[in-house]
């Protein structure tokens, strides 16, 4: 359960300050949703607000509920440090047990050789499996999706779909993708974003049909902001 | 009584006879959609029993037919859509068949069909079958999602994902509290967040840890040169070399923990998609690693350089180490000021460098306030640091007392200070975003 007291946001946007949030007064039930609008380059803002990474100019949004970082983005999955450091990292804020859960993590990932070298090195598939996978562990009850599920066929899809739809029963997910058939497959109601607020509607077919997702465009495109305000990086786009 | 109203035309149909027409549909209602013709029979039957001739006779035999299906359809519990699907059938029929009695069509003769009804009752029709196989997909999908999923793993990946889900719900099981029931605490995101850390510097350059040692040692030699040039050796009652390594360990902290702490504030974009960890602790946990760096190298310089018999060693250590804390966190407020400042006009770190150049001349790193006239003191006392530092030797050293340092307003401003930063810190906390 999501609730979102007087938020309004103004963030610093593609280099222009946009009102993203205004007066949003809303309590978000435990359901799945797809999250639409007609503009997919502020979900990743809207989701930041949403799994509480960045508090809105005003207002409060609080959590029922542990909340998930964002999962399919490149997100803290890089730099120097080794994937076996972050998982450490991890395990202790949530207090987990480390060595099993590296244990339990190298048997879902497909090359689970990668976890010992520096994140900077590793190859974007292997990101993406160390962010669903890693996701998996801690007992969230709130999951924040921005970017596709994996979709590949292979071992690490099948499992790590199973798994996860083990783990959504009886708890919320917010999802923010570009692919139709995930978010009929996972999503039961459409969260919409319009008029600088949110809209639950339950008939998540038709507003699909209104709000064909599209993939992000500005991502290969250059981008007007400085650079310390790029949402997402060129080299995101390609698999996240 | 039917007799009776065939008497007086315009008279409505006896209530008797109503209610058993309502019983008669009440009865006959079932979960199966009823075809046109099934309910159509049931009107042409009613108008032929009953009287009909008025708008109001008919009005009433067709709010006794829905009446009967509304109260038969409760009976059996019908669902939504069904409910939904007959009373617009029976309304579409009553709506045809008033239509052609009002034209004076004679709707009781054999094989009466009204135009254009079977086309709109068969759209009807139409439209309920996609409805209920809309829903029957949608149940299916929600229900049968994981015995669809599972059903495309084959046997040994079935074996993996039962041995892999049991052991989530072991890691579960073993879980220490989490960091909901425990609260916002400070102290399990800061451990786990230093050590990460750490390793992080550690795998960025090697050589980092070895600078943070030279770094002192120039700024040392640079301090004492003029001093041992102009041949002083004492600066009231306490060694040229102490005296210069002293302020220059500190300064060097001071000035790493206002820049790594700046700099991270504004950068720390990647870690805090970690929920728990926010920039606040970030610039908290470098500023925490670059004071135990410079702690390391305060050891480091005085033990050898006692051991070389260049230095004196502290006389009351303990004081001595709470100023330097003092001075950390000092630094680590101004650190965190100039971080929020920074994410609104990212530029302003450029001039960081600068402001602590000045800062650094007011601090008494290189001379303490006694060593100037009495009318040029006051243009180095107004700076808070100048009284820590001033009050720092005052600790380190026997022989020199300070009489200009004050300690309540070095403590004071170290406060106002701490303050104002964190106040700016929340009001720029929401132009961090994640990258």
């Amino acid at each position: 359960m999501i609730h979102l007291t007087g938020v309004t946001d103004r963030p610093q946007l593609f280099g222009e300050k946009q009102l993203l949030l205004s007066g949003v007064n809303m309590v978000i039930a435990r359901d799945r949703y797809a999250l639409l609008s007609i503009t997919p380059d502020w979900h990743r803002p809207l989701i930041d607000v949403l799994a509480g990474i960045r508090p809105p100019s005003h207002g409060l949004v609080q959590h029922g509920g542990l909340v998930s970082w964002p999962m399919g983005r490149q997100g803290f999955i890089r730099g120097k440090g080794s994937g076996l450091k972050m998982v450490q990292l991890v395990c202790n804020l949530y207090g987990l047990d480390v060595l099993s859960s590296i244990d339990w993590l190298s048997d879902l990932m497909t090359n689970p050789e990668y976890l010992s070298k520096p994140m900077l090195e590793w190859p974007l598939y292997i990101r993406q499996e160390f962010s669903f996978a890693l996701a998996l562990i801690p007992d969230f009850d709130i999951y924040m999706i921005d970017g596709a599920i994996p979709f590949a066929p292979c071992r690490f899809t099948k499992l790590w779909q199973t798994l996860f739809e083990a783990r959504l029963a009886n708890r919320t997910l917010i999802l923010s993708t570009y692919r139709h058939s995930q978010m009929t497959d996972y999503c039961t109601k459409a969260m919409i974003y319009e008029r600088n607020g949110f809209r639950i509607e339950e008939n998540l077919a038709d507003c699909i049909g209104r709000f064909p997702a599209r993939q992000i465009r500005n991502d290969t495109s250059a981008q007007g902001g400085e650079p310390g305000n790029d949402s997402i990086t060129a080299s995101e786009s390609l698999t996240f | 009584m039917s007799q009776d109203n065939e008497k007086r035309p315009g008279a409505l149909p006896a209530d008797g006879d109503l209610d058993v027409l309502r019983h008669q549909v009440d009865a006959a209602a079932g979960v199966e959609p009823v075809s046109l013709d099934v309910s159509l029979t049931i009107f042409l039957d009613s108008l032929a029993r009953l009287p009909h001739d008025t708008i109001g006779q008919r009005r009433a035999i067709y709010q006794a037919i829905q009446a009967g299906q509304e109260s038969g359809l409760v009976r059996i519990g019908a669902d939504d859509m069904t409910v939904d699907f007959r009373y617009r059938q029976l309304r579409m029929i009553m709506r045809y068949l008033e239509r052609d009695i009002r034209a004076g069509v004679d709707v009781l003769a054999e094989g009466y069909r009204a135009v254009d009804l079977e086309r709109e009752h068969q759209r009807l029709e139409t439209g309920y079958a996609t409805r209920i196989a809309q829903q029957e997909s949608r149940a299916a999908r929600a229900a049968g999602l994981l015995a669809g999923k599972s059903a495309f793993l084959n046997p040994s990946e079935v074996a993996q994902c039962t041995s892999l889900s049991t052991r989530l719900k072991l890691i579960h099981a073993t879980q220490q509290l989490r960091p909901l029931e425990r609260g916002a605490s400070w102290p399990t995101t800061l451990g786990p967040l230093l050590g990460f850390l750490l390793h992080v510097i550690h795998n960025e350059s090697r050589v980092a840890l070895l600078w943070a040692l030279l770094g002192p040692a120039v700024l040392l030699v640079l301090i004492s040169t003029p001093y041992f040039l102009t041949g002083v050796r004492y600066i009231l009652g306490m060694d040229v070399p102490t005296f210069s390594l002293l302020g220059a360990i500190t300064w060097i902290m001071f000035r790493q923990i206002i820049f790594r702490c700046s700099n991270n504030y504004v950068s720390s974009r990647v870690l805090i998609h970690l929920c728990l960890i926010t920039p606040l602790q970030h610039a908290l946990a470098y500023a925490l690693i670059y004071l135990g760096i410079y702690l390391v190298v305060y050891v480091v310089l005085l033990s050898v350089g006692a051991y070389l018999n260049l230095v004196t060693l502290p006389a009351q250590w303990m004081l001595v180490l709470f100023y330097v804390l003092m001075m950390a966190m000092g630094a680590t407020s101004i650190g965190i000021l100039f971080g929020s400042i920074a994410t609104i006009w990212p530029y302003f770190l450029r001039f960081s460098a600068v402001i602590e150049r000045c800062l650094q001349v007011f601090s008494s790193v290189f001379l303490v306030s006694e060593q100037l006239p009495e009318q040029y003191r006051g243009y180095f006392l107004w700076s808070p640091f100048a009284h820590g530092m001033q009050l720092l030797r005052t600790a380190y050293f026997d022989n020199y007392i300070s009489h200009d340092a004050s300690l309540s307003y070095f403590l004071i401003a170290l406060v106002l200070l701490a303050a104002i930063s964190l106040l700016a810190e929340r009001l720029a906390r929401c132009n961090v975003q994640p990258i």
